[in-house]
């Protein structure tokens, strides 16, 4: 089971870069091999705050088109996740909220990797426990650039 | 990984739901989680993106409203 994050989610569907190439390379070969995504409802949260206003209807109709078709399950923000989560406030002081609610949850949930173009959320799952593997690799170093600067770009 | 989970069925259903999953040699949690799998797959949309050439088709709509989309913000004023 693979927890795929806003930052993947967001590129899949976003502008033409080196971030929407890999993200839909993902997806794809994660189609080929059968491995059972999952998101959170956080997530999808963050992705609908961070749409463009004028793009946001065309956008949010994809995106929510990719999660039906392709998250195995979306998981609800549940009280325990949010009280877990405050616990790694201090190990994890760099991580934004949202962050650290998704980290719980994917520890809570037994998770064996977590895909992201969040360089502080890969560098807390990788640091914390049960060796939770993240996705590596070149291709996903310039991904989480790029999909940094689109977030950038796009108030 | 393996969780609990629980919900309520009454018994007439419990047992019609236990000889299925036995005559299809399975427990009653694994008859459950593939039957609602099942009716999960029944959804047109995860359908639609079950197949390598479907994701295909709907990341190159995807693309190309990205590419009018930036076309149209680069003709604004």
């Amino acid at each position: 089971m693979i927890f795929v994050d806003a930052s993947v989610l967001e590129s899949a569907i976003g502008p033409a870069g080196t971030a929407r190439e890999e993200a839909q390379k993902f997806f794809l070969q994660s189609l080929d091999r059968g491995v059972p995504l999952v998101t959170s409802a956080v997530t999808l949260l963050e992705i609908a705050t961070a749409l463009e206003s004028s793009a946001k209807s065309a956008r949010s109709d994809f995106l929510m088109k990719l999660v039906r078709g392709r998250m195995h399950e979306v998981w609800s923000l549940e009280a325990e996740d949010v009280y877990h989560s405050q616990g790694l406030r201090f190990r994890f002081p760099d991580l934004h909220e949202s962050g650290l609610v998704k980290l719980a949850a994917c520890w809570r949930r037994g998770v064996e990797e977590i895909y992201t173009y969040d360089g502080i959320l890969r560098h807390a799952a990788s640091a914390g426990r049960r060796g939770t593997r993240v996705s590596g690799g070149d291709r996903a170093r310039l991904a989480q650039q790029a999909w940094r600067e689109m977030r950038n770009r796009d108030p | 990984m393996r969780e609990r989970v629980q919900f309520l069925v009454d018994p007439a259903a419990k047992d019609r739901y236990q000889r299925v999953a036995l005559a299809e040699r399975r427990t009653l949690s694994e008859w459950l989680r593939r039957a609602a799998d099942a009716a999960a797959d029944q959804d047109p949309e995860r359908r639609e993106l079950a197949s390598r050439s479907g994701l295909e088709a709907f990341f190159g709509h995807c693309d190309e409203f990205a590419e009018r989309y930036a076309a149209w913000k680069d003709r604004r004023p």
